[in-house]
């Protein structure tokens, strides 16, 4: 009897196999199951067709598994099949397919996710790994899966299944399905591991319960973090293990449905790529200004080379089948990829791949390092259509080197401009759903929440861990499609790199990220490489290959009364690595970007090359040293203990503070209870500041043994973002901190300090006022002045200087200056002291620091020379004479400002222009002032960081121009 | 019926005048000639037992009586069920000090709130500044309680709470809140409370062992 007749006997007549799999249920570390390691069992797709009243014609799908029993052992008898599980495809159940380490071998995982709803009850997840060399009917199987869940069936279609869970034995391995019988379940037996990392490397503090003043919050949750917390530092310390460093090569790569055509080496070795095609990176360009070259510094091979694929296949079947053809892409590319690695071929194996639909990620590992790589899990999560289908979302692949937990996720969000709310979404589904089936836990019940509670308390202590997010992210600049286009096509490198930098300020992800709405404690190396996306080739394209073709965009686009808009696909980094550590001091990137020498696909390829420190700690020696910790903490928690935590000292005096001048001080905490104690700082109210912007303490809450003293840090910052509350209203600094006992007191601490006033990070209508420098102690009488300045004379002193000693100095406003001299230069400008001493008058580092300065001032005034709501006007200017008219309208205090400084610059092109004939001949001179624009336009034109409407990058460049040209 | 039940309650009144001092008598039975004044916020829970078997059990905040911490006084005053001004009977500045705290509390904490004026150092008579009846006809004015303790003898202290702690039932209205504390803080040290409903009746927080709230 075929396996198949055999599962119909089994069913009734209102349902029918749809697809059957034989596979290996793989060794579980399911405890009652530990007799009989390797199940052989069947896998079955059914299908149920309902007749009664509610018949919609849809039919319901359902994944069964039988087990085969013998009731004789001796018995040659075929064994007899018996269901042990029916599972409704919804929404809920997640199938993955991996190639398993053995070649041929696939491992496929079934994964049920309840959905919030019900996540009160104990168990929520439950992951189910098989192992099946049958290809063929794996992906009749998936396919037939795929096919119900698109249908999106609610929960409650599913009663006919609860006659096949009643037949499921007791003894079974398998839970009964939720939605079936949701008070039988049995405890769940697999324990994942969530992906949210993120949630983990938010600091402690951030994790902790809402408090503030004389509301204590969450004291119970808040004991637990910080308990663990501390184990968890102890255990780095007193545990730590050998450290070594590995090199990883992350690569992400949207493919756009391509065959490999042409060398990946670039790609996967080189640490940069010229930024331009050919044709164009003619000119000798400078040395790169704003960003070192630091891949050029790069030297060794990297250890592991994570590729993370998207758009593999877009062949539209393949979203619901695992054709062949999706097979024979990834043989190619993998063979691609060997081929890139030229002659290191031979060192690396490929040890781990995974692939949904058109995602792929292939880990090779150099194979020296293979034998301390352990642990590789794999997961994946389809966002796409109908919010599950595979052709959006991720595929992850998790792995333990040495006893550090590395996980990498190739994502694919969703495209298009407009959806940024949806790439949002997709990534918060990431952070939920995606999970790495993990191992047993004793204390499976007692978790519920994700991120830092989940691998919280009596968890294993995989506190090393870093987490890769990579892939075609498909974030996009807010910008005007001509904008972006005129800001990348200068043949000058200083101008793209400025243009790229005045990009990056538009940067969807960078934003979203800075405001918390996705990736949230994600980092990313400096932007330096041109966008991504998207190429094309032929004629609708513009001189750097980007495609200019108009296309009929998915939605309306605000403001338009078509309902569909015709909208061009402006270029955009879509493509990112972006990455998490819990230790952030133990990653570094030494190289991000994009390889343009390889063009089959309409995105460049991206790669960055990291740096990561890899413990190895005896994970024994540390859960007995952790369970030793604990015991030695001691029962905080108790309601009836007494906390008493004392500072030897309520006050903190700063003394003088000045302007980027950090002071810090120390501040001993002593436990002089019986019992540890924790404690925290608190806010004064809910959600209100700890403490002032430009205060920092060290830690922010933290457990204290009895009878031990903890410093914690109080370090005072003034930088221009601070400065200028405290510049209005200057001398004395006053917080007061509130430290929080839990379960105890609120201790007070005064911190007072001398604040130093600057000229930095002040309006140009108070500097006006001034007529001696800052700090003199004349200041309070003269504001009472009547009699104004032109233009604040720190301004007037610096464009002075620079008249005198740098007319003819290359590289001024570009070269980066010496910090130290940037100091002495705004000490000057607060003191009245001279600029700098006489015999330095020549020294083009000095020159360089001053204009460095000039800037940095005319970057920290609280309001630009130009304000904001002039902006909208100076870009209607579409002349000299025009633009000359505009002057009117700036505030009085700014006309002076912006002329001294306007025709300074004119003043130093001229020379430039007279110089530039023997001296500098591959720059021209528009393409010099062109540059001198394009770095003071954004400082002088500051767009109000409040506000949403920017005003075009080029148009103020163009304004500026009229005067300096 | 054994009812139990929880206030939050607050001391304020001018540095030195005894507040931590009376806390420390009420709490624990001590007291401290030299103690140092509060710069923060001490915590601190007492229960009182009356005699018709219900118990009462104050969450107390201690706060800090100098001038450069006023500011954060509301912090610990919001949400909180009753209040105890403290003067010192030797300091007429202290009981003018108190009045300010009385009229800020009238004006900025919850409607509800019931504040009992209390004159402290009552072992210290022959220096007394602030006679009683002063104190007591402005206590009547303004519909407070009032009362003289000694942190240091302990006479009058167990009044002051207990007097408080009858009050509090008849005419505190259900907190709108939990109290800013939560009470899971304090509720497992009295056994048999867990899992009772909060939200029932106002302030009773449980029933005795026998379970039965009628
Ligand atoms: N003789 C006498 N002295 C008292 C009494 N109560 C407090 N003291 C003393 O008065 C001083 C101040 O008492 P504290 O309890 O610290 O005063 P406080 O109101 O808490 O002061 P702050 O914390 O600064 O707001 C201490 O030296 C106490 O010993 C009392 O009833 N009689
Ligand atoms: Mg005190």
């Amino acid at each position: 009897m075929s396996a198949d007749t055999e599962i119909r006997s089994l069913l009734r007549p209102s349902e029918r196999v749809i697809a059957s799999l034989r596979a290996s249920a793989s060794a579980s570390d399911d405890k009652s199951r530990s007799n009989q390691n390797v199940n052989e069992v069947a896998l079955a797709v059914i299908a149920h067709v309902d007749s009664g009243d509610r018949h919609d014609g849809l039919e319901r799908g359902s994944v069964i598994v039988l087990d085969s029993v013998s009731l004789n052992p001796q018995s040659v008898t075929p064994k007899k099949l018996r269901i042990i599980s029916a599972t409704p495809i919804t929404s809920e159940l997640t199938i993955s397919i991996a190639q398993g380490m053995t070649q041929g071998l696939f491992v496929l995982t079934l994964q049920v996710t309840t959905s919030s709803e019900s996540r009160s009850r104990s168990a929520h997840e439950t992951t189910r790994t098989f192992t099946t060399s049958d290809s063929h009917a794996l992906s009749e199987f998936t396919s037939a899966c795929r096919r119900f869940q698109s249908q999106a069936p609610n929960e409650d279609s599913f009663a006919w299944l609860a006659s096949y869970a009643a037949m499921t034995t007791a003894t079974s391995a398998y839970d009964v399905p939720p939605t079936v019988e949701p008070q039988s379940r049995h405890p769940q037996t697999h324990r994942t591991l969530p992906i949210a990392v993120p949630v983990n490397s938010l600091p402690l503090h951030e994790c902790l319960s809402s408090a503030a003043a004389g509301q204590p919050g969450d004291e119970d949750k808040d004991i637990a973090m910080i308990k663990e917390d501390w184990v968890r530092r102890t255990l780095d310390v007193e545990c730590a293990g050998d450290k070594t460093t590995i090199r990883i090569r992350i690569g992400s790569f949207n493919v756009n449905g391509k065959y490999p055509s042409q060398d990946l080496h670039p790609w996967l070795r080189k640490p940069s790529s010229p930024q331009l095609p050919n044709a164009m990176s003619g000119g000798k360009e400078t040395a790169s200004v704003y960003t070192a070259k630091i891949g050029d510094a790069i030297q060794g091979e990297p250890d592991l080379f994570v590729l993370g694929f998207q758009e593999l296949d877009l062949a539209p079947e393949s979203l619901l089948y695992s054709t062949s053809a999706a097979a024979a892409r990834v043989d190619a590319w993998t063979a691609a990829i060997f081929a890139g690695l030229g002659e290191l071929r031979d060192e690396y194996q490929k040890i781990a791949i995974h692939q949904l639909v058109g995602m792929l990620i292939i880990i090779l590992a150099k194979k020296s390092i293979i034998p301390r790589i352990s642990q590789i899990r794999t997961a994946s999560l389809g966002t796409g259509l109908m919010g599950i289908m595979g052709n959006k979302g991720a595929v992850g692949l998790r792995l333990v080197v040495s006893s550090t937990s590395l996980t990498f996720v190739n994502s694919h969000l969703a495209a298009a401009d407009e959806m940024l709310a949806r790439r949002n979404s997709d990534f918060h589904d990431l952070e939920r759903r995606l999970v790495f089936p993990g191992e047993l836990r004793e204390d499976s019940e007692s978790h519920d929440g994700m991120g830092y509670e989940r691998s919280s308390i009596g968890g294993d202590y995989d506190y090393d861990a870093d987490m890769v997010a990579s892939g075609d992210l498909n974030y996009r600049i807010d910008l005007p499609d001509a904008d972006v286009r005129a800001l990348l096509s200068s043949p000058n490198l200083h101008l793209r790199e400025l243009g790229v930098r005045d990009m990056v300020l538009h940067d969807q992800l960078k934003n979203v990220i800075k405001e918390g709405q996705s990736f949230k404690g994600f980092l990313e190396g400096d932007i330096t490489h041109l966008p991504t996306y998207r190429f094309a080739t032929g004629l609708s394209t513009d001189a750097l290959g980007y495609d200019m073709k108009w296309v009929l965009s998915r939605h309306t686009s605000f403001g338009s009364s078509l309902s569909r808009s015709v909208i061009r696909r402006r270029p955009a980094w879509t493509d990112r690595v972006l990455w998490m550590s819990r230790h952030p001091s133990q990653v570094n990137i030494l190289a991000y970007a994009a390889h343009s020498e390889i063009t089959m696909s309409d995105h460049r390829p991206l790669a960055a090359t990291f740096e990561v420190k890899i413990n190895d700690v005896d994970k024994l020696k540390q859960a007995e040293m952790a369970a030793t910790l604990f015991e030695k903490i001691g029962n905080i928690e108790d309601a009836e203990a007494t906390h008493k935590l004392k500072l030897a000292s309520s006050t903190i005096d700063l003394g003088a503070v000045s302007f980027r001048r950090p002071v810090m001080k120390q501040m001993e905490l002593q436990n002089i209870g019986k019992i540890a104690s924790t404690f925290r700082f608190v806010p004064m109210r809910p959600r209100g500041p700890i403490h002032a912007p430009w205060l920092s303490i060290t830690p922010l809450a933290g457990l204290i043994l009895p009878g031990e003293t903890m410093s914690i840090i109080i370090t005072a910052f003034i930088d221009e973002r601070t400065a200028a509350p405290l510049n209005m209203n200057p001398n004395r600094l006053d917080e007061t901190l509130i430290l929080h006992t839990a379960r105890g007191k609120d201790h007070f601490v005064s911190v007072t300090g001398q604040y130093q006033p600057t000229c930095f990070a002040n309006s140009l209508s108070w500097l006006v006022r001034l007529h001696e420098p800052i700090r003199s102690t004349k200041r309070e009488v003269e504001s009472h002045s009547k009699q104004l300045l032109n233009a604040p004379k720190e301004i007037m002193r610096l464009v002075n200087w620079l008249m005198s000693h740098a007319t003819n100095i290359p590289g001024l406003f570009i070269t980066r200056a010496d910090e130290g001299l940037v100091d002495n230069i705004r000490d000057a400008l607060d003191t009245g002291n001279e600029i700098s001493a006489e015999e330095k008058l020549s020294d083009p580092h000095v020159a360089i620091a001053v204009g460095e300065t000039l800037l940095r001032f005319l970057d920290s005034l609280t309001t630009p020379v130009v304000p904001a709501s002039i902006h909208a006007r100076c870009m209607e200017a579409t002349s000299r004479d025009e633009a000359f008219e505009i002057l009117d309208q700036f505030p009085e205090e700014s006309v002076n400002v912006w002329i001294s400084i306007t025709a300074f610059l004119h003043f130093v092109l001229q020379q430039d222009a007279h110089a530039s004939k023997n001296v500098n001949e591959d720059t021209d001179q528009s393409t010099r002032a062109n540059i001198i624009a394009a770095v003071f336009a954004p400082i002088l034109l500051r767009d109000d960081a409040a506000k949403a409407p920017r005003v075009s990058p080029l148009a103020k460049r163009k304004f500026l121009l009229y005067f300096i040209t | 019926m054994s009812k139990q039940y929880q206030f939050k309650l607050v001391l304020l009144g001018e540095s030195a005048v005894g507040k931590s001092s009376l806390v420390l008598r009420f709490v624990k039975d001590q007291f401290d000639d030299y103690r140092e004044s509060t710069i923060g916020a001490a915590f601190l829970t007492q229960t009182v037992n009356l005699d018709d078997g219900s118990t009462v059990k104050f969450e107390i905040w201690d706060t800090a009586g100098q001038e450069r911490y006023k500011s954060l006084a509301p912090m610990y005053y919001r949400n909180a069920n009753c209040a105890v001004v403290v003067y010192d009977i030797t300091q007429p500045s202290s009981l003018e000090k108190a009045r300010t705290w009385i009229r800020e509390l009238q004006r900025q904490a919850d409607p509800s709130i019931v504040i009992t004026l209390c004159g402290n150092k009552s072992d210290l008579a022959a220096r007394r500044q602030v006679t009683q009846e002063e104190a007591q006809k402005y206590a009547e004015e303004e519909g407070l309680m009032w009362g003289e303790t000694s942190a240091k003898t302990g006479e009058g202290v167990a009044d002051i709470f207990t007097t408080l702690a009858k009050k509090l039932p008849q005419t505190a209205p259900p907190p709108s809140s939990r109290g800013a504390r939560g009470t899971r803080g304090g509720a497992p040290a009295s056994g048999g409370r867990a899992g009772v409903d909060l939200n029932k009746s106002g302030n009773v927080i449980g029933t005795g062992p026998d379970g039965c709230n009628c």
